[in-house]
């Protein structure tokens, strides 16, 4: 059976105190749990908004452009230009001027293209820095 | 193992706490593997009644008779659950300590449950990828503060309850 007078006589226990309405305490731990969870929530989802990047390279340069930011891009190939489109977080080869078209045939992809006769390679990858708040949209040597 | 006997209660408390984990194993919340926290407002309460020794008898207790019962004691949810209490217990026992004269069981349910969901999504990094874990892992925190208030709040009127039958108890004497 349940005695719960017998709780607080235990030997050496001492007399427990504890608040059993809602204090200051309370609400100051409350906002900063909540506030904390907000600050995770949002750096969760701010950092990974801008997560993946697509990477294009000719032979001679690599070109990095953001994947949420749909355009059109010209790259300069072996055989002439190579046209890539970013649209919906994927991109595709629309243009190129090898003789298969493999590439063109591809589709929209998230992963990787290559066009081996114009010497054109895209792949995605994930964005090395984070938390940068400029686009990025610039030639790496 | 020998079961501590200096507290009749202690059984009550530890069995109370297994069939209430059970119980919220039984009830279905929108999001899979999600659980109100219910088995964790004996230990909670416990905390005033008890030694470190005894919660952590209760908290081996709920582990091992819910689990045998779910018949996932030799699974990976048994380890997900002991990272879960064993953070839970590390962090809420100090704190109720540090702060049962200026704080109500609402702080210490609230804090105890965010850590105890830290230390599931620990635990369970351990079988599943992290980054797949990020979104499930922001909404257990969102449902462990809503669950750790209100289990709070219940710890809150269970214990004026304990309080006034102590108090009646002790003047009837």
């Amino acid at each position: 059976m349940f005695m719960p007078g017998v709780i607080n006589r235990r030997p050496g226990h001492g007399e427990i105190n504890i608040k059993t309405k809602l204090t200051l305490t309370d609400l100051i731990i409350v906002i900063f749990i909540l506030s904390l969870i907000s600050i995770i929530f949002a750096k969760t989802l701010i950092g990974n908004k801008n997560e993946k990047e697509l990477v294009i390279e000719n032979g001679h340069d690599t070109f990095i452009y953001p994947l949420d930011i749909d355009r059109t891009i010209s790259i300069d190939g072996l055989a002439g230009k190579t046209i890539i489109r970013i649209r919906d977080n994927k991109f595709s080869f629309i243009s190129s001027p090898c003789h298969n078209k493999h590439c063109i045939a591809m589709g929209e992809s998230r992963n990787s293209i290559a066009c081996l006769p114009n010497n054109v390679v895209a792949y995605v990858r994930e964005k090395k820095k984070k938390g940068m708040e400029f686009i990025i949209d610039e030639v790496t040597e | 193992m020998k079961l501590p006997n200096n507290n009749k209660n202690l059984p009550f408390f530890a069995a109370l706490s297994a069939f209430l984990s059970l119980v919220e194993s039984l009830i279905i919340l929108p999001v899979p593997f999600f659980k109100l926290g219910i088995a964790n407002i004996p230990i909670t309460i416990g905390f005033a009644f008890f030694n470190i020794k005894e919660i952590i008898y209760i908290t081996v207790f709920k582990i091992i008779i819910s689990h045998l019962l779910r018949g996932t004691l030799f699974g990976y949810p048994v380890i997900v659950a002991i990272c879960g209490n064993i953070i839970f217990l590390a962090i809420a026992i100090p704190l109720f300590h540090l702060l049962r004269k200026h704080a109500s069981f609402i702080s210490i349910s609230l804090i105890g449950a965010v850590a105890h969901t830290l230390g599931q999504i620990a635990g369970a990094a351990i079988f599943i990828p992290v980054k797949s874990l990020i979104y499930p892992a922001l909404l257990a925190l969102i449902i462990g503060f809503i669950t750790g208030i209100i289990n709070g709040v219940i710890c809150n009127k269970i214990y004026y309850i304990f309080e006034r039958g102590i108090k009646y108890e002790s003047s009837s004497l």
